[in-house]
């Protein structure tokens, strides 16, 4: 082939459909596949309920006051009803507006560890994956570090040092977060490091940084959608139980671990102070299990049946 | 003489997100004892779907829509999972194409085999064979396919063995139930060329000691030719040519069998040009109408593309389903 | 007109008219302590435009030597000249440089693509690493390649998995000669692939040798092929050479006992009756 060869007329650049058909008809795929599956169907409810009262929080709350410290102590310790359908607390607030804007609490919680985790886990993952030797073996050494104490346990020990607050219980929780994703970063590395397209861009020149990011990391998505899905509600299960400890968030702030912290001591006469944060957290962490585990039955393609 | 094995009009379709895919259309089978036959053909004819719903381990989706399969006088469809394990590995066996996929790694080849042995005398209904007997026996079977250790092989595990030996092992396990019909799915594809030719010899021994019934599926003709009697010609789903294997590869009468054979490079080097048949392989979901092969065959005319040729005898032993049958 | 792709390249053979010599290629796999051998000296030499085809069985140390002469693994030892330039004296800016002159094209087309890439991205690639093109010049070069393998333009926007296996080796094909190399290696080109794709394949392979002007490295265990499509031919086995010479004649008049085995144990079709 010669430059005199090539075509005279332009190429036409078909239209956004044309180009995009086979994905777009991926993309119905997977629909197809998730909206088969109750249970995923059912996370992502739940998942979405989350996030709608995360981001309209504050316009859906019935007494917005109640969530930023308003005292109303001739309410106190109201059982459930109309006007308040889970009840007030010991301030008078009402519980059900402090659970609702808690969401937004508990969303950002669970973004800023899940994000922090993978921004720090995935490119060390992949880094000692495709470099191996010493590297490798360095970062693989300190991650094993970190995974062989009980995460909860490092966090607790890194808020104690920072004090109690939402802020460094966040902290704390990012730098626990990580090492779970260079594991599993790390191991899929490896494995599509060997395949036949990496190798065949590495024929045609391509250096190093190109293929990481060409390459190995759209082919490692998959595991950390996965994953990062999961951990949200994980995050939030394991911010929460600092903050039932009474080390994370300080009233007023609504964060559904620490009322449950405050509620113990009124159990069980008021048993509806512990009950509705709780099923709050059970049924947020249930959500993006279900919904992580959707997401991993439609893109593992072994299970895909085409 | 009957049949020992009959597929008759069988017609099978696997439904997918994009539509049903129509595998099977129509086919046509019959082999007596002591016979081998072999299925050719290349990938998407549904060689392998046909030979594994002969076993019931087909695709779990995979729907008959019509047409049946009888062995030895039963029929092989409806069946359920007990009486699928009376016939599985004791009455009809099959042997794969990756051995080491189908060995277990975490076991000595001895255990395997003794569980094989097991596993038939539970199904059966028949009383255990004491230790000694399964060694015994799976002495017998290791000597069977011409391993002259036995008891070395049987004391290693998968890993450490080579991969023609891994091919006599699994034969050896495929006839510890003593069948009467062997199916072989592209056995020697995975092989080494040398390999190759001694698992054929082995197969050709097997069949003359043992008078055992063989169908072997490959798409590899040479391997074929080496040792089926008969051979079917599949593509698309169809049996578009059958009869005796010398027939069929020096005089093939069907358009699709002689551009197979046309595209096969010859060893001996005569040097003609390779022939390559034009096009790909059609979509199974929407099939071309008529005959299947019509889209790339240098014969086709209208009638190809409305009326599904049927097969047509032409000769002692050979029929061929076409339109324009080659003379 | 046009601007070329990329200069071409001078003092392409060395006197003897061979574009690509090795000699004595070692590569020696250490694990464990134990040491295995996989290419044991090993000396070959390609002439402009023609076939040198390696044959062996599983373990021979074929493709092995396809990637030691690609430079994709590093030999323990030996020399491999390339258009005349030393190839395993060079490395980083230079020997990046090179591969624009000899590409590889793999035996599996399953797996050569990044299944999350698309065609068009495929194709650009070489492009992309290589050369400066871009915007409607590389459009134009992606369409060009799509000629070349005879495969429509409408296939740019498809990912690998919608392809049949002759088609994604079709464009592994263009792929590997994007940047008009002078010495494509083929390991197991046609081995993953059904006999009639097989024949459309090689006869392509043929007709764009002439075409481009190319010179093949053809690996193979299929002696069949390997007898349609070189002039030469080299026999392996255990990472050494056991044969060579010009395919007529190591196929006609094996020397070697295992070339001999190895010719006697394909499976030989009755002629057909013309």
């Amino acid at each position: 082939m010669t430059s005199a060869d090539l075509p005279a007329t332009a190429p036409e650049i078909p239209s956004f459909r044309e180009r995009h058909a086979s994905t777009i008809r991926q993309w119905r795929l997977y629909t197809h596949l998730f909206a088969g599956s109750f249970s995923s169907m059912l996370g992502l409810a739940l998942v979405v309920l989350f996030l709608i009262l995360a981001i309209f929080g504050p316009v859906l709350a019935p007494y917005p006051e109640d969530t930023t410290g308003a005292v109303n102590l001739s309410q106190r310790l109201l059982s459930p009803s109309l006007a308040h359908p889970f009840g007030t607390d010991e301030m008078g607030a009402d519980i059900l507006s402090r659970i609702i804007v808690g969401a937004r609490t508990s969303l950002w919680i669970g973004l800023i560890i899940t994000g922090v985790g993978a921004g720090i886990g995935v490119p060390l993952g992949i880094i000692a994956g495709y470099h191996g030797g010493v590297t490798r073996a360095v970062i693989m050494r300190v991650t094993d570090l970190f995974l062989s104490v009980p995460g909860l346990a490092l966090a607790l020990t890194i808020v104690a040092a920072l004090g109690p607050g939402i802020t460094n219980c966040v902290i704390a929780l990012s730098l626990v977060w990580w090492p779970g994703y260079v594991r599993l970063v790390e191991s899929k590395t490896l494995s599509v490091k060997e395949e036949l397209y990496v190798e065949s861009a590495r024929a045609l020149g391509a250096s190093t940084p190109w293929i990481l990011r060409r390459h190995i990391l759209p082919n490692c998505l998959t595991p950390i959608i996965v994953k990062a899905s999961m951990d949200m509600g994980m995050a939030i299960l394991s911010a929460a139980s600092l903050g039932f400890i009474g080390l994370g968030a300080k009233p007023p702030l609504p964060e559904w671990g620490s009322m449950i912290s405050v509620a113990r001591t009124y159990m069980p006469d008021w048993w509806w102070y512990s009950l509705f944060p709780g099923l709050a957290i059970f049924l947020t962490v249930l959500g993006f299990n279900l919904l992580g585990d959707g997401l991993r039955d439609i893109l593992d393609p072994r299970s895909r049946s085409r | 003489m009957t049949a020992l094995l009959s597929i008759e009009n069988y017609h099978l379709d696997i439904p997918t997100f994009d539509g049903t895919l129509k595998v099977l259309d129509g086919i046509n089978l019959s082999l007596a004892q002591g016979e081998t036959l072999g299925i050719v053909g290349e990938s998407g004819c549904g060689k392998t779907v046909l030979a594994r719903s002969i076993l019931g381990i087909g695709p779990q989706r995979a729907r008959r829509t019509s047409g049946r399969m009888t062995f030895d006088s039963m029929p092989l469809d409806e069946l359920n999972e007990a009486e699928w394990r009376r016939i599985r590995g004791v009455k009809i066996s099959m042997i794969f194409q990756d051995p080491m996929t189908y060995l277990n790694p975490l076991l000595t080849v001895g255990r395997q085999l003794s569980d094989v042995l097991v596993a038939h005398a539970r199904a059966l209904g028949r009383p255990a064979l004491s230790r000694q007997e399964r060694r015994r026996r799976c002495n017998e079977l290791l000597e069977q396919v011409q391993i002259r250790d036995p008891e070395r092989v049987e004391a290693s595990y998968p890993h450490q063995l080579s991969g023609g030996m891994r091919q006599r092992i699994l034969i050896a396990m495929a006839l510890a139930g003593e069948p009467k019909l062997l199916i072989a799915d592209e056995p020697t594809t995975a092989l080494d060329v040398t390999i190759q030719a001694q698992i054929l010899d082995l197969l050709r021994d097997l069949v003359h000691r043992l008078g055992l019934t063989v169908v072997m599926i490959s798409h590899d003709v040479g391997a074929i030719a080496a040792i089926a009697q008969r051979v079917a010609v599949m593509y698309a789903g169809v049996v578009v040519e059958q009869g005796a294997t010398n027939d069929i590869l020096t005089r093939p009468r069907h358009p699709y069998t002689q551009g197979l054979l046309a595209a096969l490079p010859d060893i001996e080097g005569d040097h003609q040009s390779l022939e390559a048949i034009p096009g790909t392989i059609p979509n199974l979901i929407h099939p071309p109408s008529g005959c299947r092969f019509h889209p790339r065959c240098p014969r086709a005319t209208a009638i190809c593309t409305s009326e599904k040729p049927a097969m047509t005898s032409i000769g002692a032993d050979h029929v061929v389903a076409c339109h324009h049958a080659l003379d | 007109m046009l601007s070329p792709v990329i200069m071409p390249s001078t003092d392409v053979n060395t006197d003897d008219g061979s574009i690509l010599s090795a000699t004595g290629l070692t590569k020696v796999f250490v694990s464990g302590g134990k040491e295995f051998r996989a290419v044991d000296d090993v000396s070959l030499s390609v002439n402009a435009g023609d076939v040198l085809g390696i044959v062996g069985e599983s373990g021979s140390g074929k493709s092995t030597v396809a990637r030691l002469v690609m430079r994709l693994i590093e030999p323990t030892a030996g020399r491999i000249v390339f258009e005349g330039g030393d190839l395993t004296a060079k490395s980083g800016e230079e020997l990046r440089r090179m591969r624009r002159h000899m590409q590889i094209v793999f035996q599996n087309p399953h797996s050569s693509l990044d299944p999350r890439h698309t065609i068009h991205s495929a194709l650009a690639e070489p492009f992309l690493i290589q050369t400066k093109l871009r915007g409607i010049e590389l459009e134009r070069r992606i369409d060009a390649l799509l000629d070349i393998v005879s495969l429509p333009k409408a296939f740019k926007y498809r990912f690998p998995h919608e392809l049949s296996g002759g088609q994604k080796q079709r464009i592994c094909i263009a792929r590997a000669v994007a940047l008009e190399p002078r010495l494509l290696v083929l390991d197991e080109p046609t081995s993953a692939l059904d006999v009639s794709v097989q024949a459309q394949i090689i006869t392509f392979l043929q007709e764009l040798r002439q075409r481009l002007n190319l010179t093949y490295l053809f690996i193979s265990h299929n002696l069949a092929v390997v007898r349609h499509i070189c002039d030469h031919v080299i026999v392996m086995n255990q990472g050494k050479v056991l044969e060579q010479g010009t395919t007529e004649s190591v196929f006609a008049h094996p020397q070697n006992d295992y070339t001999r085995q190895l010719i006697d144990s394909v499976p030989r079709l009755p002629r057909l009756a013309i």
